[in-house]
């Protein structure tokens, strides 16, 4: 399975890098940190891509030595699954957040009817994820195969 | 009186008579009683009751029946001795509050005549006679809550603002009450300030309000606050009978005033059909039941407005006024007779000004006949005011939001009278957004205006209230017109001679589209556009209902089309258009219905989509030209009416939608491409002040983060040629010895020399014998390596060597202030208590769980104090160990590590024999030490990424599992949240420190010292998270200085400006300073930086005094009361300043100002 990830964190990176090159042989994980690095794949290249994994808060640029970053984007993720879905890219997309809620006040289970009613399409569900527990190992993997087998 | 009545009447007495004897007793006892009756009776019931007890119970035992109904002074407002039971039962407390309105009909009655009049005189601007009449009613009926309002409103209308205040003051000296009163006084004084805006009140009330704890008790005086002060917003409430009950302790004017609204608000939002439930049913029949006891007892049209409005079976069973003029006026109107209307709504906006209806009428009969606006009465008074706002409204041919706002403040300030619901009412049916019409707000009208059909929802509604004033005004054209207009099948042809064509078009063209003839209703819009674009109202309809049509009939280009050609003809016109439609139609189409042109991203920017489809719409368009960026459009110019081009740029392509663009890759780009954009507008428009302050802000943006990378990469620097020319002369002979002892050893000639100069001594005075001499196996190495560690102890520790600039650049307060601030920000860390190791209490987390248990709130204390020793003990661990040079013996932490290996250092002393000079020789060392350095760089790196960074990670995840372990998961959101963006914030601001520690390839650009300065004011003020430097900048001489020097410079003004921050008193958040920058003579620039002294503390202002002329190099390797040292080794070191002169410090005489001189020699680093 040819993977996506969008994340900007990097320990939260490498740790769910870690886990499915660990768990899932065949699979292949690129990644990007920003928005626009990630929005920027999935337009030019969805194609080579079989799931999407989404963090929602995330910055506009690549962090670098020359840029901060730009912008803090806390709905990052959510505007990417809209560029989808008017772009017609058929990605399947997880979101996979450490944030029980967000900085408009959205709570993760409302962004979850919401995104579920807006990219039925694209949106297939979210992942919890957290540094002290490994549930979202477990939901990540059920997600996954089940992708898998489809 | 029949039996049965008798009887109940009989029970309820003897149910009092039986708690005599608590209504005689102890306070808590009697309150008991009077909420046991409130609760247990039927309103007749208690009516008997309370008439027994009336009569039978002494004075001083009866205020919680009827409170201090008639106030006779603001003294006794509110002020009841005995506090009753906050109770929120519906039933009960209006029953109750009905028995005080049974007993004060009369002089309720009274004041409602009186207060018309007060009003009346209020709105024209007869403010004496409104001020005599206001004293009449203080006078003849009593003192309330509304009399104190009108007379906060009185003064302020009248031009006496500041007597507002002083009689606010006056009244809180005056008056004792132990009730809400006093609050509501505060905010009935602000409400009543002509000047304040509406957002500021309500957000200063709701700041208050949210302030309030989260009980339930809070909770039914927020509702009752709100209702109170804030009833625009708060129309429909919850809680009505706690609403009631907390109004007791005012006046029985007051409390009228209160359940009249309070059930007013009831029955117009709820409902009691056939999906309530059988209790709310119940409810609202019996709030009914008891609007109709009040209209027995009080004479008040609100109450019947009320009725009237409610509908159904209660418009047959209602007398309605008898108003002919009014109807006769309203038919002119429909008939187009503006010149009469004109006239006649004047008189009647005099005599009932009131009367919200009348002013919409009277601007419409001007702007129908193309009149300006005209006053009428006395010029400068409310009503003109309204009227005129009201006329800019509709005629749009000015900008309206102004006008909006100055209704707002109206309505606002005359929350208390009708009219103000149908001012907002009419601003939302004026603003972008129309919201469903409040059927409250027809209570300002006259209920025998036929329009207020268009309230009801239900069409037999409509047709019944139609045929009750058919029937009252049987020649009225206007009900005529209206009840044909509501037919099913209904012909309003026959009017089409009786009223003025436009508005019959209007007619017909509706007609038309509601019956989903869009050909024939697009033909009708569009001939109404190209006929009457001078007459507002109808222009504006016709926009409005073309664009519908044109949806609706798919024509998806010309809605936008008509939009945009409105919009550029009269920008207002098209704020009532309802866009959403067509955006949802193309959005859910996926953008493949529409025309790619110049259009489509100006409609998005206009109706302020959705950001990421306006960016698609953008998108769209420039590749539509084969743009990728909209810079690349600008060669095409010509190709796109100038207008169009100019808004397009000015508007659509911002930041805000650059943001989402692919083609852009960063910041920089992104701000490089808005001011390409920029420029070209300002050439094509030089006068637009808006762009020309956007390029200044772009222009400021790029320097400042320039500069700002430019700090960062220089971090790890040595200043090798001031180490050679000020450090390492008396080695020069040293190096000659090497030189000459390399070259005598350059065969295979040995020579004898004691090995490193070793000496011996005697092992005692009795041993003398010495040891066998040994000589050195190679006398060049050894010289080398004396060479060599002189040179490394320079590179590394002299005022020159990497140490000195890492202190400076790096462990001197900057990389604490990149990394402490945010876990501040996020409020997981406070200061430390003074000088003590113990954090202050984290007060932002002791509110947010003041509801739990003090252990908890203690636990919670503990484990974010644990969290701050963990982290402020890992950053110090950082400066004072690991970004410290290796030492052996005294720091075996350090990361800097300069410890060679013989075999390197023999080989590198071999190489060094070729060296042909000194300076070389000395190079060649550097050139060791840098490639040691950089492998010292990549390993911090590494450490900082790896180890430095693990364990914030640890102190996040060990935070976040302590807080989860005693707070259950639904109370830890926000802190977890907290923790949360704390966690992914230093994750990018590690890696950002971590990147400071490599060696910078790229040279600092030239620069200007107003440059530098606005940079180093950003870094100290990003490095601040609760101090800010409010810094004024006066620079006469802004000097362009070499590149080479930018980051002297700028260390020597950021160790000022953090000084301000740090000596500056903790409640300090905007300190005021100054920067002024000068050349006093040929070649000596003077900069003073000075700021007002907030911590009066005699020590250490004394010790923030420099007084020395010389360097005590210590200071500049270590950090802590050492940034003169440091700034002073800048001025004469790096800027080769004169050391006499470069820097001083003043304390202005009156202890008030400190202020640091320096003096810099700009000679030879001019650019």
């Amino acid at each position: 399975m040819r993977i996506l990830l969008i994340e900007d964190h990097p320990l939260k990176q490498s740790q769910i890098y870690n886990y499915i090159s660990d768990n899932f042989s065949n699979s292949n994980v690129s990644m990007r940190n920003s928005y626009i690095s990630g929005l920027k794949e999935l337009i030019r290249n969805h194609s080579n891509y079989d799931l999407l994994l989404l963090d929602i808060s995330m910055p506009n640029y690549d962090i670098s030595s020359e840029d901060s970053g730009g912008d803090w984007m806390p709905l990052a993720g959510k505007k990417i699954l809209k560029e989808l879905y008017l772009r017609d890219i058929p990605i399947k997309a997880i979101v996979i957040t450490m944030h029980g809620s967000f900085d408009d006040g959205t709570n993760i289970t409302d962004l979850d009817s919401e995104l579920m009613e807006e990219f039925p399409d694209n949106y297939v569900g979210y992942v919890f994820y957290s540094q002290i527990n490994e549930e979202w190992k477990q939901k990540l993997n059920k997600v996954l195969t089940l992708l898998t087998h489809d | 009186m029949n039996k049965n009545k008798k009887k109940g009447k009989d029970v309820a007495i003897n149910y009092s008579r039986n708690k005599y004897h608590k209504f005689q007793g102890s306070i808590q006892e009697r309150n008991e009683a009077y909420k046991d009756i409130k609760k247990n009776l039927s309103f007749t019931g208690l009516c008997s009751s309370i008439d027994y007890l009336d009569k039978a119970l002494p004075k001083n035992r009866k205020e919680l029946i009827y409170g201090i109904a008639l106030p006779k002074s603001y003294k006794e407002l509110g002020q009841l001795k005995e506090s009753p039971h906050l109770g929120n039962n519906i039933y009960s407390e209006i029953n109750y509050c009905l028995i005080g309105i049974r007993k004060y009909k009369y002089e309720i009655n009274l004041f409602l005549k009186y207060r018309d009049i007060f009003y009346s005189n209020l709105l024209k601007g007869h403010y004496d006679m409104a001020e005599l009449q206001l004293e009449k009613i203080e006078k003849e009926i009593c003192f309330s809550l509304w009399s104190l309002e009108n007379r906060f409103l009185l003064l302020e209308i009248s031009g006496r603002a500041p007597e507002n205040k002083e009689f606010l003051s006056k009244f809180n000296e005056y008056n004792k009450s132990n009730s809400l009163t006093k609050y509501l006084a505060h905010y009935l004084s602000l409400r009543a300030e002509h000047s304040l805006s509406i957002n500021r009140y309500n957000k200063d009330l709701e700041n208050s309000l949210n302030q309030l704890n989260s009980s339930s008790v809070s909770e039914l005086c927020k509702s009752y606050y709100r209702f109170k002060l804030n009833y625009l917003n708060y129309t429909n409430i919850n809680n009505h009978g706690a609403v009631i009950s907390l109004d007791f302790p005012h006046s029985i004017i007051d409390r009228y005033l209160n359940i009249s609204k309070v059930i007013a608000s009831y029955l117009l939002n709820n409902s009691s059909n056939d999906d309530s439930s059988k209790e709310n049913k119940f409810i609202y029949e019996y709030v009914l039941n008891r609007l109709n006891y009040l209209m027995n007892k009080i004479d008040d049209p609100f109450l019947l407005k009320v009725k009237i409005l409610l509908g159904s079976k209660l418009l047959g069973s209602t007398k309605f006024i008898n108003d002919e003029k009014q109807i006769k006026n309203i038919d002119n109107y429909t008939t187009g007779l503006y010149d009469i209307v004109e006239n006649d709504t004047k008189e009647l906006l005099l005599q009932n000004p009131a009367q919200f209806d009348l002013y919409i009428i009277y601007a419409k009969s001007l702007i129908y006949q193309k009149k300006d606006f005209h006053s009428i009465g006395e010029i400068k008074s409310i009503q003109n005011e309204i009227i005129m706002n009201v006329y800019k409204i509709i005629s749009m041919n000015s900008n309206p939001d102004q006008s909006i706002l100055n209704l707002l403040r109206i309505a606002n300030n005359f929350t208390s009278l009708e009219l103000s619901y149908g001012i907002i009412d009419f601003i939302d049916s004026h603003t972008k957004e129309r919201k469903d019409t409040k059927v409250i707000s027809k209570t300002s009208y006259s209920i025998s205006n036929p329009i207020v059909y268009e309230t009801f929802n239900r069409l037999e509604n409509k047709e019944l209230y139609l045929d009750i004033l058919k029937e009252k005004y049987p020649n009225s054209i206007t009900i005529e017109f209206f009840q044909e207009k509501i037919k099913v099948q209904g012909d309003i042809s026959k009017f089409e001679e009786k009223i003025p064509n436009g508005k019959f078009k209007v007619e017909l063209a509706k007609k038309y589209q509601n019956n989903l003839q869009l050909e024939k209703a697009i033909l009708l819009w569009n001939d109404l556009i190209q006929n009457y674009s001078d007459t507002t109202p109808l222009f504006e309809t016709a926009i409005i209902n073309l664009f519908e049509c044109y949806i609706d009939n798919n024509q998806i280009n010309e809605a936008i089309e008509l939009f945009i050609d409105s919009y550029f003809l009269n920008n207002h016109i098209i704020i009532k258009v309802n866009s959403k439609k067509l955006l949802n139609k193309i959005g859910s189409n996926k953008f493949r219905n529409v025309e790619r042109n110049i259009n489509l991203p100006i409609f998005y920017t206009i109706v302020d989509a959705d950001e990421v489809e306006t960016h698609i719409a953008f998108e769209l368009f420039n590749l539509s030209k084969n743009a990728e960026k909209p810079s690349e459009l600008l060669v095409l110019d010509k190709s796109f009416s100038a207008q169009k081009f100019l808004f397009f740029l000015e508007f659509c392509c911002t930041s805000k939608v650059l943001m989402h663009s692919t083609f852009i890759n960063n910041s920089k780009e992104r701000l490089e491409e808005r001011l390409s954009i920029l420029n070209y507008i300002r050439e094509k428009d030089p006068n637009n002040k808006n762009i020309i302050s956007e390029i200044k802000s772009i222009e400021n943006i790029l320097v400042i983060q320039q500069g700002l990378i430019d700090l960062d990469e220089s971090k790890i620097y040595v200043n090798e040629q001031g180490i050679l020319e000020n450090e390492l002369q008396e080695f020069e002979a040293i190096y000659q010895r090497f030189e000459i002892i390399a070259g005598i050893t350059s065969g295979s000639k040995k020579l004898l020399f004691l090995e490193g100069g070793k000496l011996t001594t005697f092992a005692s005075e009795t041993d003398t014998k010495l040891e066998k001499i040994e000589y050195s196996n190679n006398p060049v190495y050894e010289i080398y390596l004396e060479l060599f560690n002189a040179v490394k102890d320079k590179f590394l520790n002299s005022q020159f060597g990497i140490v000195a600039y890492l202190s400076t650049r790096i462990r001197h307060g900057v990389l604490v202030g990149e990394i402490r601030p945010i876990f501040e920000t996020h409020k997981l860390i406070t200061l430390k208590e003074g000088q003590s190791s113990l954090y202050r209490k984290n007060l932002y987390w002791d509110i947010a769980y003041s509801e739990f248990p003090q252990s908890i709130r203690d636990s919670i204390q503990n484990i974010l104090s644990d969290f701050a020793t963990k982290v402020d003990g890992l950053i110090f661990d950082l400066i004072k160990k690991n970004l410290q040079v290796y030492d052996s013996e005294s720091n075996t932490e350090g990361w800097f590590n300069y410890n060679f290996d013989n075999n390197d250092l023999w080989y590198h002393s071999v190489a060094s024999v070729n060296c042909r000079s000194y300076d070389e020789f000395v190079n060649r060392i550097f050139d060791v030490l840098w490639v040691r350095t950089d492998e010292n760089l990549e390993y911090i790196r590494g450490q900082i990424q790896g180890e430095i960074l693990n364990n914030f990670n640890e102190y996040f995840d060990s935070l976040e599992l302590s807080i989860s372990s005693i707070l259950e998961k639904d109370y830890t959101i926000d802190i977890i949240k907290s923790i949360k963006d704390c966690s992914t914030e230093i994750q990018t601001v590690i890696q950002k420190i971590s990147r400071w520690f490599k060696r910078s390839e790229i040279k600092a650009a030239d620069f200007q010292i107003s440059e530098l300065v606005n940079i180093i004011e950003e870094y100290t003020n990003k490095s601040s998270w609760h101090k800010h430097l409010n810094l004024s900048k006066s620079i006469e001489d802004d000097y362009r200085i070499k590149g080479e020097y930018k980051t002297h410079f700028a260390d020597l003004i950021r160790i000022f400006f953090d000084n301000i921050i740090k000596h500056s008193h903790e409640s300090s958040q905007k300190i005021d300073c100054n920067i002024d920058i000068n050349l006093v003579s040929d070649d000596t620039l003077n900069v003073v930086i000075s700021n007002e002294i907030t911590k009066k503390n005699l020590n250490e202002l004394s010790d923030s005094k420099w007084n020395g002329k010389t360097l005590d190099t210590s200071k500049l390797l270590s950090e802590g009361k050492s940034g003169f040292h440091k700034a002073f080794k800048i001025l004469t070191s790096d800027l080769k300043s004169n050391r006499n002169d470069c820097l001083s410090t003043i304390i202005s005489t009156d202890e008030t100002l400190f202020s640091v001189e320096i003096k810099i020699n700009i000679k030879d680093i001019k650019a």
